[in-house]
């Protein structure tokens, strides 16, 4: 008779292996407890067993509660697979099976949609937040405001992001526990009894309420210092291409002796070759306070360079845009320089005066080339990748893959080569 | 009967016998099987459920030689069971209205 009881009991230690093992001590503390109260009181040992069920019954149920507690209390996609391979345990008619299935199915996807989701979002607002950190710690001294500003950007961008990603996350997590409810449903209809839904403690509402005001104080304590810094006038004023207040003209003049190569190179500042009255080479520049320069002669080369001066972070995004800052150099009639070499990422260019030979290039924005009357005396190589070549005010140039190309040999010793990625290139040459 | 209905009547009926005395999971099982037809094995889940929610605590005392674990109520339990009965009275109304032939008495 003892040897069945201590069968029993052993055969439900077995089937609940896995479980912490203080909760497999209570139960089968409780069951021995059980067992030994009801043999006291006069039953016989198989009328016990029969009314418990078996042991594997019973420890099915155990492990379904404990699952579904746990899958309650921290709601993580592991806790909530430990649920639905208990629940299929459990379930015995092929129609709970089936729903069983479809709910554990979609609710496995949306989960993960929403994990996935909310994992996005907290490493995007890590990226700009460390991006940004990096960027103000690469702003020269002198400059604090923009050190600050670009913090401010920085935490502005994770606060935004983290916001919806902690709603994604605790939304993913809502969702485990309606589906654990609903898989408790479930098993329920097919006549398993199963422990009730915990109620949401009200710590938990705090804590989210907590995260979403940390949230909203990061966003406003970005947004303070991006506004005290003065930057999104700057900002602005770049991205729909205006010109810069504090604007400094910086003008110096070259003797022309000696030089045959001029070399300009600017970021977004539009580069203006004409020819000047002067008898020197003069080179003018606006220069904004967010721009330093290079300019002088090494050999026999003129060259200039504009370049950020650090104080804008992300500066390479805003040199898509131009700015309206200009770069005249004007050449004395009579001076022919072998080569003018001309390259601007967001500025225009325009050119009204001759070279040997002109080669120009532009990322985002339009060459223009006017010099009536020297069509005949110069080769013309000109291509652009999405923008137009007009010709004396008339489409011109072939489609190729490389985009469209016009060339005009007409064996001159004069060349002319005008490149630009995204940017129409005016012609006017008769 | 409805199985979420027997879930909570399981529930009035484990607190309101230990709100009468503290005592053992057998006897417990015993009375509520009496009144409700559901599964032995099913009690300690349920009690496991109760203590963890700080509805009832549990202590062990001697008994022949052995020791018991004894289930006894807690301040917030009785507070749970009075809400419990509230809703039955809710329940009990509608009950007599179902039953008593809807004359709208």
């Amino acid at each position: 008779m003892d040897d069945r009881i201590s069968g029993f009991i052993a055969s439900l230690k077995k089937h609940l292996e896995g479980l912490p093992e203080q909760e497999i001590r209570e139960a089968v503390d409780y069951y021995e407890e059980y067992i030994n109260d009801a043999v006291e009181e006069g039953k016989d040992t198989d009328g016990i067993f029969k009314e418990l069920g078996s042991p594997e019954k019973i420890a099915g149920m155990i492990r379904m509660e404990s699952s579904i507690i746990k899958a309650q209390r921290s709601p993580g996609l592991k806790n909530f697979t430990g649920v639905s391979r208990n629940a299929f345990k459990g379930v015995t008619t092929p129609l709970a099976i089936i729903s069983l299935s479809f709910v554990v199915f979609f609710s496995f996807c949306m989960v993960a949609v929403l994990f996935a989701g909310a994992f996005c979002l907290f490493a995007g607002a890590a990226v700009i937040a460390l991006g940004l950190v990096y960027e103000a710690l690469r702003i020269p001294p002198g400059f604090p405001m923009e050190i600050v500003g670009t913090i401010g950007f920085g935490l502005l961008g994770a606060g935004i992001c983290l916001l919806p990603a902690f709603g994604l996350y605790r939304l993913g997590k809502l969702f485990i526990r309606v589906s654990t409810q609903l898989i408790r449903r479930i098993l329920l209809q097919s006549g398993k009894p199963m422990p009730e839904m915990e109620k949401q403690t009200p710590s938990r509402k705090a804590r989210f309420s907590r995260i979403t005001v940390l949230c909203l104080i990061i966003i406003a304590a970005g947004l303070v210092s991006i506004g005290v810094s003065g930057m999104p006038v700057r900002y602005f004023t770049i991205f729909n291409s205006m010109k810069p207040t504090n604007i400094v003209m910086k003008t110096s003049e070259y003797e022309p002796a000696g030089i045959n190569k001029i070399s300009i190179s600017t970021a977004h500042s539009i580069i203006r070759v004409t020819e000047g009255t002067s008898d020197k080479i003069v080179l003018s520049y606006e220069q904004p306070d967010y721009m330093d320069y290079e300019m002088g002669v090494s050999g026999s080369m003129l060259s200039f360079y504009e370049k950020s001066n650090g104080r804008l972070a992300l500066f390479s995004l805003l040199t898509m845009h131009e700015s309206m800052t200009e770069l005249v150099v004007s050449i004395p009639k009579g001076l022919n320089p072998d080569i003018i070499t001309l390259e601007t990422r967001g500025g225009h260019i325009y050119i009204s005066r001759l070279a040997q030979n002109i080669r120009a290039e532009t990322f985002s924005n339009s060459i223009n080339l006017s010099m009536g009357g020297v069509g005949e005396n110069v080769n013309i190589k000109t291509s652009t990748w999405s923008g137009d070549i007009i010709l004396n005010g008339t489409k011109a140039g072939q489609k190729t893959t490389e985009g469209i190309e016009y060339y005009k040999d007409t064996n001159a010793a004069k060349t002319i080569e005008l490149k630009s990625s995204n940017g129409t290139i005016h012609l006017d040459l008769y | 009967m409805d199985a979420q209905m027997k879930k909570g009547l399981l529930d009035v009926c484990v607190l309101n016998i230990l709100k009468r005395e503290d005592t053992y999971g057998y006897k417990i099982t015993q009375e509520v099987t009496r009144f409700l037809e559901t599964s032995e094995s099913a009690l300690y889940p349920v009690l496991r459920r109760h203590e963890s929610q700080g509805w009832l605590e549990t202590y062990t005392a001697e008994h022949s030689g052995r020791l018991r674990k004894y289930y006894k109520i807690t301040a917030k339990g009785i507070i749970r069971l009075s809400e419990f009965i509230d809703e039955l009275k809710e329940m009990k109304a509608i009950i007599n209205y179902i039953i008593g032939g809807g004359d709208n008495g």
